[in-house]
């Protein structure tokens, strides 16, 4: 029997705060174990949660970025579980009065939109890291993310396919890059997405039992685990059995999924209102100067791109990728008023170098203000297209502007016309017989002359110019 | 001079006479470390003594008498509860859970009166977590009443009254959730006073119930009681629930008078249960403040009678929560043989907690329990708001209330631990206030026929601490002097 | 008369291996308290908010700045059992 998935997602992301969501520890990545830790974030008895109104101002730009509504009255409450990587034994999150409620996300997928709506979005702590590795019979607890701060985006079931997850999850993590909350690595674990499935058969409403797979930390083994997952309940319901409401772990190296211990599954968390922090309360004025500090979001800036810059979807898509490059992208647009050439340049040389370098577009040297002069400079013809690249590549090395590198190194244009003359007069001398071919008649000597002429002048002249100067001087020849 | 015990002093007289250097810091220091070795094994009320820090801080307090920059409490003796965090000094709780334990910090409260100059003499029993009212449920020994060594100090503050009481501190500091602190002053005949909630920051003291601690100061005077307020109180930038107030000085209010003062009365608190001896000396203070200008008139507050019970299970609430990081891996009691986490952290908490904590962690998991939480927790919290706008439109009509501090006087060590339930009502007089987090102060207000001291409460407006301070400080002048 | 208290899935919950005997005990216990509890099941609170929190002020945070931490050895320094500059837990059962 044919099934289709109902797919909801909780998204973890990690916020870009220099401390952690309640006391002065750092939050970044790697380092020793417990070397990011102080009697607050390790539950030492007596100790107090402070919060830190950056991971609440990074809460209500996440929300706004996906088009939630902003509680104006929220608080925090406890969840309580034993579990050796919770300290505090309870972690505080927030239950019903969550900062954001109500949003949503439009995908597009095979040329289709849709809109995946968000149910909340709560700010709560990290919890530590267990390692097992090589251990018999203990784990290590190690307690640096413990109290990093996090919000969790929880979807109403509305994706329906792998492909949906996928281009959701991508496009709220442009959206969260956008709004400069998180980076949203999700090989360090800054991302990682729970997912709930279940099945239905083709023809019926009524949503089957769903299971939690939790931790997914790559698009990759989101789309693999939910296709599994599907073919796992499809196949139990058509063998006759029953879905059993289960927390699962994906095993990515596997592929496949396995039931976790039910003791694990079974919660009562006791949620209570968490009385070491009191509650935040918010004025409409307040929430729209928030708004008001966001960025524009990728689908304007794509919807600006597309239409009256006139970059195709793909282009602008691949700049979209990155807040960097976007930022770039506009504001060499603006500067030479060319976006088409600003966006060749971006998407085939500077990725190219980034790729090369290994390099992220948030490490390129220069700003958009100097790429939009080069495009300026190509556009004037100051600069041949072949010495714009080179001019480029010395960009990433020298973070000279492009005139000053351009003059530095000979590549300006050599405009006058008396000077490109002289030099081509003197190929021909330099190539009598070619020119005697020529003029006989065989026309392909013609590319040969050019190609000599060009490389005399190494790429300093207007390639168009030079080729009516030696037309000229031919015609002379001829005369 | 040869003939002055300087442990019968008070805070304002000790520091009279260090001003004046008619006594050194670290003799008055050395007193009280002599009378600990002397009195306390019949006492009971220490349970870690710091000799060596509190000579060192002795020897520093006296430098700077020496150098004119010292204040009220520069070279001040002072015991600290045992549940309040003072960097490399054990603090226990007066639990097993917590044998071993070693602060790596410091509590603001303890640190603020640290740096005005006091001197630690050492931790104070309690029971266990706080949890009682009689310091009978501590792990590791039962305080004795100064007054009675066969009676209890009260509880859970019972090491803080009695070495002021007993001469054992100059001050204490304790922490009252439901009356811990007014409680005891009341039993040992001391002043106790829990400050509005907010007002003294609880970065550091060990949680119980995290929305009606707070630390207090425990006295032999209302004005001692203020000195050390000044120095507690206030703005911490380590507790989010701190709250910013004007500077004022609490030791200044005292001499204030009560002329004109609005006193109420709740018709509850003067209800059957009460002692007889109890009930006279409240109302003989009552006459007495009508002779010295004030208005006093009983009036009803219906809701408190469901305190008790809504106190109980918010504390208790809290408590299941607070107490689930004792699970023997970071700090504290490990339960020995265990082979999985949950086995050790069920097996740590089962031998590292005793009867009444574990009595209260159960019941506070069962208010929060799925399918009970709107029942219990969620009813509770909205009785206590009902006591609050009680509270509000009392202060409406009234500066301050008064009231028992408690039904009885001290008890038999023993008479009352096996009914946990007649210790819950005997704090009907006390917990009202932590629910509304509420200022109230104990101040002695007479003795029964077995000469236990008995002890009246002053409740205030939120941070009308000067009120509260002036009106005992009134009866206290009007009794005594 | 209260109805009967789940106490073990109460243990359970609050993380307490309870013996046999002590169970009993603190059943007892807990049924004189609860029905003190109870009592409050009936009280009419009309329409009463619950109280969110005591203080009434709001919006106390603080700013995003970084402090210092502890040394690890510190952090590590009340725990009875430590490997590796980490706490040691016994295996969960899975
Ligand atoms: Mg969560
Ligand atoms: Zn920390």
């Amino acid at each position: 029997m044919p099934y289709l998935p109902t797919i909801g997602l909780e998204i973890h992301v990690e916020l870009s705060t220099g401390s952690k969501l309640f006391c002065g520890c750092p939050v970044s990545f790697g380092g020793e174990p417990n070397s990011r830790c102080c009697p607050v974030c390790t539950s030492v008895p007596g100790t107090l949660p402070v919060l830190n109104r950056a991971a609440v101002q990074y809460a209500i730009k996440a929300g706004l970025a996906l088009n939630c509504e902003i509680g104006l009255f929220s608080k925090f409450d406890r969840k309580n579980y034993f579990y050796p990587d919770l300290p505090k034994a309870y972690q505080i999150s927030q239950f019903d009065l969550p900062f954001c409620l109500d949003g949503y996300v439009d995908i597009e997928l095979n040329g289709e939109q849709k809109r995946i709506r968000i149910e909340r979005i709560h700010l709560e702590e990290d919890a530590g890291k267990l390692v097992h590795d090589g251990l018999d019979k203990y784990s290590l607890a190690d307690y640096n993310r413990c109290g990093v701060p996090l919000i969790e985006i929880v979807t109403k079931p509305d994706i329906a396919s792998a492909q949906e997850a996928k281009a959701f999850v991508e496009k709220v993590r442009l959206c969260l890059l956008y709004a400069g909350v998180s980076d949203c690595k999700m090989e360090e674990g800054s991302m990682r997405v729970d997912v709930n499935t279940s099945v239905r058969p083709v023809g019926t409403d009524e949503l089957g039992t769903r299971t939690e797979m939790k931790n997914l930390n790559s698009i990759r083994s989101i789309v693999r685990c939910i296709e599994s997952e599907t073919a796992r309940q499809a196949s139990v319901l058509d063998s006759g059995g029953r879905v059993v409401q289960e927390t699962r772990r994906w095993d990515d190296n596997k592929g496949e999924s396995r039931a976790m211990r039910s003791k694990e599954n079974a919660h009562d968390y006791r949620y209570f209102p968490e009385p070491d922090i009191i509650p935040a309360e918010f004025t409409q004025e307040q929430i729209e100067a928030l708004r008001a500090s966001l960025p524009k979001m990728p689908h304007e800036r794509y919807l600006e791109y597309t239409g009256k810059m006139g970059l195709p979807g793909s282009d602008a898509n691949q700049i979209l990728e990155s807040v960097a490059l976007a930022d770039i992208f506009e504001d060499a647009a603006a500067i030479s008023a060319n976006p088409r050439t600003s966006a060749s340049l971006i998407i085939v040389e500077i990725l190219r170098r980034l790729n090369d370098m290994g390099l992220s577009p948030e490490q390129i040297p220069f700003d958009g203000a100097a790429l939009g002069k080069l495009v300026k400079m190509m556009d004037e013809r100051q600069i041949t297209a072949n010495n714009a690249k080179k001019v480029l590549t010395l960009m990433f090395e020298t973070k000279d502007s492009p005139d000053k590198i351009a003059k530095d190194n000979g590549f300006a244009v050599i405009s006058d016309v008396a000077g490109i003359k002289s030099v081509v007069s003197d190929i021909l001398k330099q190539n009598e017989k070619a020119v005697g071919e020529y003029l006989a008649g065989n026309a392909k000597t013609f590319g040969f002359l050019m190609g000599q002429c060009v490389g005399a002048l190494s790429g300093r002249a207007d390639p168009q110019v030079v080729r009516a100067v030696l037309q000229e001087l031919l015609q002379k020849g001829q005369d | 001079m040869a003939a002055l015990d300087m442990t019968k002093l008070t805070i304002k007289s000790a520091h009279d006479l260090l001003a004046k250097k008619e006594i050194g810091a670290v003799e008055l220091t050395e007193a009280f470390l002599d009378r600990i070795t002397a009195v306390d094994s019949d006492v009971c009320a220490y349970l870690t003594v710091c000799a060596e820090l509190a000579l060192k801080q002795a020897g520093e307090a006296q430098k700077a008498i020496d150098a004119g920059s010292g204040g009220m409490l520069c070279g001040i003796p002072v015991s600290i509860k045992d549940n309040i965090c003072i960097e490399g000094v054990r603090t226990t709780c007066a639990s097993k859970m917590l044998e071993n334990f070693i602060p790596p910090y410091t509590a603001t409260a303890a640190g603020r009166v640290m740096d005005a100059g006091a001197v630690v003499l050492g931790k104070v029993n309690m029971d266990e977590f706080a949890m009682g009212g009689s310091t009978e449920t501590s792990y590791y020994k039962k305080t004795k009443n100064p007054h009675d060594l066969s009676r209890v100090p009260g509880g859970s503050s019972g090491g803080s009254a009695a070495s002021v009481a007993a001469n054992l501190a100059l001050g204490s500091l304790g922490s009252d959730t439901g009356g811990s602190i007014r409680q005891p002053a009341a039993f040992c005949g001391v002043v106790g006073l829990k400050p509005t909630y907010g007002l003294v920051s609880r970065y550091g003291l060990v949680a119980f119930a995290s929305s009606l601690d707070q630390i207090g100061p425990v006295a032999k005077t209302v004005e001692d009681s203020a000195i050390l307020l000044d120095v507690i109180g206030g703005k911490d930038q380590y507790d989010g629930t701190s709250i910013e107030v004007p500077e004022t000085s609490y030791a200044a209010s005292v001499n204030a008078g009560v002329k004109g003062l609005k006193i109420g009365i709740p018709r509850q608190y003067l209800a059957s249960g009460l002692d007889e001896a109890v009930k006279s000396a409240v109302l003989n203070a009552v006459r007495e403040y009508e002779a010295l200008g004030a208005v006093a008139e009983e009036f009803d507050m219906p809701s408190l009678k469901h305190a008790v019970p809504a106190y109980y299970l918010i504390s208790s609430a809290e408590a299941s929560s607070n107490l689930s990081r004792y699970d023997g891996i970071k700090y504290g009691f490990r339960a020995d043989g265990c082979e999985s986490y949950g086995e050790l952290v069920s097996k740590t908490r089962a031998q590292g907690f005793g009867r009444e904590v574990k009595r209260r962690i159960l019941l506070g998991t069962y208010a929060l329990a799925s399918g009970y939480y709107d029942a219990y927790y969620k009813k509770a919290l909205q009785i206590r708001t009902l006591i609050r706008r009680e509270f509000e439109r009392a202060f409406e009509k009234y500066d301050v209330l008064i009231s028992p501090t408690t039904p009885t006087t001290a008890y038999k060590i023993g008479e009352n631990i096996q009914n946990p339930l007649t210790m819950y009502l005997a704090d009907i007089y006390t917990v009202a206030v932590n629910i509304a987090g509420l200022p109230a102060i104990s101040v002695p207000c007479g003795a029964d026929e077995n000469k236990l001291p008995i002890g009246l409460s002053v409740i205030g407006r939120p941070f009308g601490e000067a009120d509260i301070l002036k009106t005992a400080a009134a009866l206290e002048r009007a009794l005594c002097g | 008369m209260t109805e009967k208290i789940p106490l073990q899935y109460i243990a359970d919950l609050s993380c307490l291996a309870l013996e046999e005997d002590e169970k009993k005990a603190l059943a007892a216990d807990m049924a004189d308290i609860i029905a003190l509890m109870d009592t409050i099941k009936d009280i009419d609170v009309g329409d009463a908010p619950i109280t969110e929190h005591i203080s009434g002020v709001r919006n106390i945070m603080r700013d995003d700045a970084v402090s210092g931490s502890m040394a690890a050895e510190k952090v590590l320094s009340n725990a009875s059992v430590r490997l590796e500059g980490c706490f040691v837990v016994p295996k969960l059962m899975e």
